[in-house]
């Protein structure tokens, strides 16, 4: 088997406390604290969890838009394998183009007062494509690719959608052909109606140009839908990590199975099932003792409160970080 | 679902709603004659995609519009005691009986509680003013009622907390807070607009079962806006359906998702991935994007999108709401006929 296009290991980013008028840090928030996954290439891995436990965190590590505290991130770029946590911005420079982001807000990320042409096409004169009569070819074939008219590309953002201008955010990240595409939360500003579209035009792009995606996200249905695996993380740890259909079919971690009974099931003769957890998700900066989501498991004994638990591996390629992981049945059933 | 409360006569009956907005571009008509009817004790839900109207008509119900926007048309029919309903619509929006019914009778839980409570004052203080303006009651009394709707609403160490500030607390708890405000006076209708859409789905699963316990506990009604369909399946008895300012459809919970009439409910419905679908496989789009403001087509507002348009009516002019029976309609050339007086 080939080695995996991503690999990250171990990885760490603390944000130091500054307290007081000499700004003495005073204690660490770890947002991401000990991840480690892989992702295959030509694969959707979702990255899942409630705001705050670090995947956006984690998601902006791997672009290297900020500096990991600790930890490998390693990339396959042809048949070298590079480790990019440590990379300075030169060094990262070349590798830039091979992992490209899409963001949430589709009316905050393309610049007002650029047309889409400059918009798309930026990435590309950064890369050295420096004629213009190339780039325009290329902003034209990218626009196409998503489903716009490459006529399009003279007008500027403002005359587009939210479903739109995700299309465009999308041509964009495609423009330098990268390998790796990070998405975050990428339909979750979107209305329903055209939520689907945007879904839809992603699965049809990674089949057609074999696309690896990271894709962070808190919904559980779009997840479900577009993810081979899913990673869920809680206050900065990954506590389950395993194929989409293993997941909803069992969850191995009682924070999985809730978020997963928390999901309102769009069927008034379904009730949601009961079990809605209780309590607040613990500030990164204070977890608590043990596992850190024992004060609101339902299944929590003294072994939870004391012993961290190790992320184990249930079933092939089904991990948990629960004491009880392997001894749980968590299948999230629903009252007809 | 629990069955819908059969009440005599409705707390809130809004007929031909409109609502538009004058802008140097153009005449916005965000609403564009809803009509829907709200009965004690009963959960309404209205659902829509971005622009189709639904919090400006709530905005409406509280005469909260700002200019440019007016009322244009329609009445607003509220029955506060037994005696004739009073209508909102002509009241003045700074007049002493809206400012007495605002807050007392009809209480509004915002989207964003962020942004709804001050940040300069406690969220004690807050509620203790409300209670002041609308009840005869002194400080201490006030405060007291602050500290017991605080632990109604699921607040720990309420003692405290209400001497708070908003910034000071998460996302949960300042909702349960806002929740707490709203319930203050007791009202009889309470709006609550995407209550949940800005916090994480545990915190929404604790919130949606708080609103539905004082439901039950207080036999409030309440209308609920929202774009998200499983929070209306699971909250509503009643749904009503808009598009572009246009009530598409409206009836009981169940059969809005187990019979959709109207093109845009199907569609709408089998568009959205749910922990049922099959994956990964290609999900049925509607097709098009939403319009803008500006440019409303004529005719039914969704006919470019629609898979079953009649080509020779839809496009020109515009389906009234038809009603199928009590408390059901549909506005859509495929059930009747009947158009809208050009």
């Amino acid at each position: 088997m080939t080695a995996p296009l991503l690999d990250v290991r171990g990885l760490r980013k603390y944000f130091p406390i500054a307290k007081g008028m000499l700004r003495r840090v005073t204690g660490h928030v770890r947002a991401v604290d000990d991840v480690s996954f892989t992702v295959q290439e030509g694969e959707t891995l979702g990255l899942v969890g409630e705001s705050g436990c670090g995947k956006t965190t984690t998601a902006r590590c791997i672009l290297r838009a900020i500096e990991p505290t600790a930890g490998q991130i390693l990339f396959r770029s042809g048949d070298k394998v590079v480790d990019l946590a440590p990379m300075s911005s030169a060094q990262l420079g070349p590798m830039r183009k091979q992992i490209q982001m899409i963001f949430q807000d589709p009316f905050g990320s393309l610049n007002p007062r650029m047309t889409l042409f400059d918009n798309v096409g930026e990435p590309l004169l950064v890369n050295g494509m420096r004629s213009r009569r190339e780039r325009m070819d290329r902003v034209a074939e990218l626009l196409r690719l998503v489903g716009l008219r490459s006529e399009f590309m003279h007008r500027f953002p403002h005359a587009f959608s939210g479903g739109q201008r995700q299309r465009i955010g999308i041509a964009r990240a495609l423009a330098t052909s990268p390998r790796l595409v990070v998405a975050d939360e990428p339909v979750s500003a979107l209305d329903v109606s055209v939520q689907a579209q945007v879904l839809n035009l992603l699965l049809e792009l990674q089949s057609r140009l074999r696309l690896t995606f990271l894709f962070v996200a808190h919904d559980l249905s779009v997840v479900r839908h577009i993810c081979d695996r899913v990673a869920v993380m809680y206050v900065g740890q990954l506590v389950e990590l395993a194929p989409t259909d293993a997941v909803f079919r069992r969850p191995r971690h009682p924070y999985t199975a809730a978020l997963m009974r928390a999901v309102p099931v769009p069927d008034p003769r379904v009730s949601n099932p009961d079990g809605i957890l209780k309590g607040e998700v613990p500030s990164p900066a204070s977890p608590p003792s043990g596992c850190y989501f024992h004060p609101r498991c339902e299944f929590a004994e003294n072994r939870c409160r004391q012993e961290a638990p190790a992320l184990q591996e249930v079933t092939q390629g089904h991990f948990a970080r629960c004491h009880f992981a392997a001894d749980l049945d968590l299948s999230v059933g629903q009252r007809a | 679902m629990p069955p819908i409360p059969t009440a005599t006569e409705p707390l809130l009956q809004v007929r031909d709603l409109r609502v538009s907005f004058r802008l140097d571009e153009g005449t916005v008509r965000a609403v564009d004659g809803v009509s829907f009817d709200v009965f004690p004790s009963q959960v309404v839900g209205i659902v829509g995609e971005s622009g189709c109207g639904k919090s400006v008509t709530m905005r409406a119900v509280l005469q909260l519009i700002d200019p440019p926007g007016r009322i244009t048309g329609g009445e607003i029919l509220y029955r506060q005691g037994g005696d004739k309903p009073i209508d909102l619509a002509r009241l003045s929006p700074r007049g002493r009986l809206m400012r007495d019914l605002r807050g007392a009778e009809i209480a509004l839980i915002p989207q964003e509680p962020m942004a709804a409570f001050s940040p300069v004052h406690t969220v004690g203080a807050q509620i203790v003013e409300a209670i002041m303006l609308h009840e005869r009651v002194g400080r201490e009394q006030a405060r007291a009622r602050t500290v017991e709707l605080f632990r109604d609403v699921g607040i720990s160490m309420p003692e405290s907390r209400v001497d708070a500030y908003s910034w000071q607390l998460s996302g949960g708890l300042r909702q349960r807070a806002m929740i707490a405000m709203a319930l203050s006076c007791k009202p009889r209708l309470l709006i609550a607009d995407e209550p949940t859409t800005a916090i994480d789905v545990t915190t929404q699963a604790q919130i949606l079962a708080l609103l539905r316990e004082l439901q039950h506990k207080y036999h409030t009604a309440i209308i609920f806006i929202t774009h998200d369909l499983g929070v209306i399946a699971q909250m509503a008895n009643y749904v009503v359906v808009m598009y572009l300012g246009r009530v598409m459809e409206e009836g009981p919970v169940d059969e809005i998702f187990h019979a959709p009439r109207h093109p845009y409910t199907r569609a709408l419905l089998r568009s959205i991935p749910s922990l049922q679908t099959e994956t990964r496989a290609a999900l049925p789009v509607i097709a098009g994007t939403l319009p803008h403001p500006f440019n409303r087509p004529p005719g039914c507002p969704f006919h470019p999108r629609c898979e079953d348009i009649l080509p020779e009516r839809c496009a020109t002019l515009v389906p009234a709401l038809h009603s199928l029976g009590p408390r059901r309609a549909v506005s859509c050339f495929l059930h009747s006929r009947d158009a809208e007086p050009a």
